[in-house]
């Protein structure tokens, strides 16, 4: 016999929300929004434009969607797994939006030959000026190294990372499998590791044996 | 913040180096549980190798932390308020207009199907046995005997059902969760 299922504070907020209350959501859009916006902002890219216009979205769609939350997920995995939807759709309607400008460019230029693309997985940022590290320009690194990385990785990353997701949380907000993230991130890491190689070298750091 | 993880094998350098680096991925995540994390710190006290690679991502890991973040704008949790209020009030001006021009339509709708139901028995009725036609439920006597805010209720509700898709639930929602729930 299972013990009865204790709400948590979000929870019973969730609650009076779908029972109409809706001082409970703006309980909820104070709490949360910080969350949202670190979360969309790093998913989609530092650069990328209308973060906050996504960052609305997602508390839109909790608004509308409220009755599908189950009492018994926690409110903030939940809520991850909006924001990460939404920012899907986002990158989804980026990328169709770029196709579109790609192809009438090559209807009337030619093929660019990928010219325009920006470059993916070179190693992130310029050379070290001898061993001292500027403080803009690795942190300028970090995020461009983050930015570069595939969407899947990127996401795994920054919900264990910046969020400190467990992978059973990660797992579900990304709606895949805790091997699957576990394999995500063990990419990511590798990756990051190659794009930030002279940042971590310039700190005398010897490369690991087996390393590619 | 441990979970179940597959068994380590008895001797940790047999593993091919992609499964040792989820293993001390794993490690630094503090994912693996706490006997398992013990044999991986052991492990690694007589592996140089391994321990080197461990600092290499423990390192790529704290660099990260220069990616801060940003401040929430001050106007943000306002701007997301007046979303939803458009968002009410574009759903309540629906339950407005349904009012008034649904309720005839429901009813013409109803009357249609009951008309084309007795001439689909009278036409297929055996012959020399005439049967007159009577609906089982007469949906026309049935709606109008429905107080006027339940219909409208009625009739909001069945086009909630018929929009789901389009309008509540985008692409990346479960439907069945919204009409089960």
């Amino acid at each position: 016999m299972s013990a009865p299922h204790t709400p948590d504070a979000d929870q019973v907020l969730m609650r009076r929300f779908q029972e109409g209350d809706e001082s409970a959501f703006e309980v909820l859009v104070h709490k949360y929004q910080g969350l949202v916006l670190s979360l969309c902002r790093r998913y989609l890219g530092s650069r990328s434009p209308g973060i906050e216009d996504v960052a609305q979205q997602v508390f839109v769609r909790v608004y509308r969607s409220k009755m599908t939350y189950k009492p018994q997920a926690k409110v903030k995995t939940w809520l991850y797994a909006v924001t990460v939807n939404a920012c899907r759709n986002e990158i989804r309607r980026l990328r169709a939006e770029k196709n579109r400008r790609v192809s009438s460019f090559t209807a009337v230029f030619g093929d660019p030959s990928g010219d325009d693309m920006p470059p993916v997985f070179e190693d992130a940022g310029s050379p070290m000026p001898g061993s001292g590290l500027e403080g803009d320009e690795v942190t300028a690194a970090v995020r461009a190294a983050v930015d570069q990385l595939p969407e899947q990785q990127r996401l795994a990353l920054v919900l264990t990372r910046f969020h400190g997701c467990s992978y059973e949380d990660v797992a579900a907000a990304m709606e895949t499998t805790v091997p699957a993230v576990k394999s995500l991130l063990t990419r990511a890491r590798e990756n990051l590791r190659k794009l930030l190689r002279r940042f971590v070298e310039a700190q005398q750091l010897p490369a690991p044996e087996g390393g590619s | 913040m441990s979970h179940a993880h597959d068994p380590l094998p008895d001797d940790l350098a047999l593993l091919d180096t992609e499964a040792r680096r989820e293993l001390l991925i794993a490690y630094l995540d503090g994912e693996l549980a706490a006997e398992d994390a013990l044999r991986v710190s052991t492990w690694l006290d007589d592996n140089p190798g391994a321990l080197r690679e461990v600092e290499h991502l423990r390192h790529t890991w704290d660099l990260l932390e220069l990616y801060e973040d940003e401040p929430v704008p001050a106007d943000f949790a306002q701007r997301v308020f007046a979303a939803v209020g458009i968002e009410r009030e574009a759903r309540a001006g629906r339950v407005v207009r349904m009012a008034w021009y649904r309720r005839p339509i429901a009813t013409a709708a109803a009357v249609l199907v009951a008309v084309g139901a007795t001439v689909f028995v009278m036409k297929h009725a055996p012959t020399g046995d005439t049967v007159v036609p009577t609906p089982t439920v007469d949906v026309v006597s049935v709606l109008e005997d429905v107080p006027a805010d339940q219909l409208d209720e009625l009739l909001l509700n069945a086009d909630v059902l018929l929009s789901v898709d389009a309008e509540a639930l985008d692409e990346d929602f479960d439907a069945d969760s919204v009409l089960g729930g």
